[in-house]
């Protein structure tokens, strides 16, 4: 899902914290041990939202994955129930959008619609959960290229980061965007 | 640190793996279960891994330190974070790969060109690529940039950090994201 005209306010990844330096972050647990408490670190700055993940639920990546397929397929609507009610996204040019599932979807289903072709390259995905927060993540990378009705064709690549409810439906995503440079297969 | 010239080669964040659809996908662990096993029918392949565990906090606290002296424009403090060869792109498409020494002498250079650099780190994570043996850091982060006349400019970025076997940083994928536009106005009265 790409670039959707802007809708409503908006909320953010970061939290509300005050700017405090030297911060004391604690206990971030290692996937090679998951009971093992990892070494405080001293960091120098105050983290907004969170320090403190473990490895999440891949199905949650399994979901990014199907969403990220239906998007390339051009049919929205195949999962639609992995969204849920009210969905908030945040894009990579700065618009964003918060509003009904079903609205959310017709939007970016009109979007896809203006482009003859969408093929995605996944990179790296995973799911990721912040333990403080109590709050699940999909993360995953990757490369679009769409082309449009005219034939023109343009690539770049993403990142996104999408977080799912207790019932393991998406509500927010945050989309990140680095610019195809030529070097760069 | 943002954009710097196109210098030379490439490494890529990818790996060169075949692009099957529903490709099966292996042993993902869960941070609730470590012995789960992820055997579903993904749509696609990763091409470089799906396949990552929590990684080394030390490796953290090196990236969150150099952000610190980018902020305060002393890049020379953390010239040991960093390997002998370095490669970065950069979220507009430049990219720059080349020597420690090269780096940091175009990074001080950018770095001059601001008056203030204010970074406000809003998530970290340390990660481990198993099957690709990979130490990364995952930063989300607003830097909000003043250059020598003043202006302000404000954007969010994700970046993700390799280190090395040593703990050094050898490879950087830069990504932005645009501050928010606001609706326009509505259309006045007459």
């Amino acid at each position: 899902m790409k670039k959707i005209l802007v809708l409503v306010s908006f909320a953010v990844f970061a939290g509300c914290n005050s700017g405090n330096d030297s911060a004391k972050v604690e206990s971030m647990k290692s996937g090679a041990d998951s009971t093992a408490t990892m070494p405080d670190i001293n960091s120098p700055y105050q983290i907004q939202y969170s320090s403190k993940f473990a490895m999440g639920d891949p199905k949650n990546a399994e979901t990014i994955l199907n969403l990220w397929k239906d998007w390339d397929n051009g049919n929205l609507s195949a999962h639609k129930d992995m969204f849920a009610d009210s969905v908030e996204l945040h894009f990579w040019d700065g618009s964003m959008m918060h509003s009904t599932r079903d609205s959310v979807i017709a939007a970016a289903q009109n979007f896809r619609n203006s482009f003859a072709s969408s093929v995605s390259r996944v990179d790296a995905v995973m799911a990721v959960k912040s333990t403080d927060k109590d709050e699940n993540w999909a993360l995953i990378w990757g490369m679009e290229t769409d082309t449009d009705k005219k034939g023109k064709v343009d690539s770049f690549y993403l990142q996104e980061t999408w977080r799912f409810n207790k019932a393991g439906k998406t509500d927010v995503l945050y989309q990140f965007r680095q610019a195809a440079s030529t070097a760069k297969k | 640190m943002k954009k710097i010239l196109v210098v030379a080669s490439l490494a890529v964040f990818a790996a060169c793996n075949s692009n099957s659809d529903n490709a099966k996908v292996d042993s993902m662990k869960s941070g609730s279960d470590s012995t789960q096993m992820d055997n579903t029918n993904y749509p696609y392949t990763s091409d470089y891994s799906h396949n990552f565990e929590i990684g080394s906090t030390k490796n953290a606290a090196t990236l969150l330190q150099l952000y610190k002296d980018w902020d305060n424009n002393t890049l020379d403090n953390s010239k040991d974070a960093f390997a002998d060869v370095d490669t970065m792109y950069f979220w507009d498409g430049n990219m720059f790969a080349g020597t420690r020494d090269s780096f940091l002498t175009v990074a001080k250079q950018m770095r001059a060109q601001m008056s203030t650099v204010v970074d406000s780190d809003h998530a970290w994570v340390p990660l481990r690529s198993k099957d690709k043996n990979e130490e990364w850091v995952l930063i989300y982060a607003r830097e909000i940039s003043t250059d020598a006349k003043g202006k302000k400019t404000s954007r969010e970025i994700h970046e993700a950090w390799r280190f090395d076997q040593n703990g050094k940083v050898n490879l950087v994928y830069q990504y932005g994201q645009q501050p928010p536009k606001m609706p326009p106005p509505p259309p006045a009265k007459k």
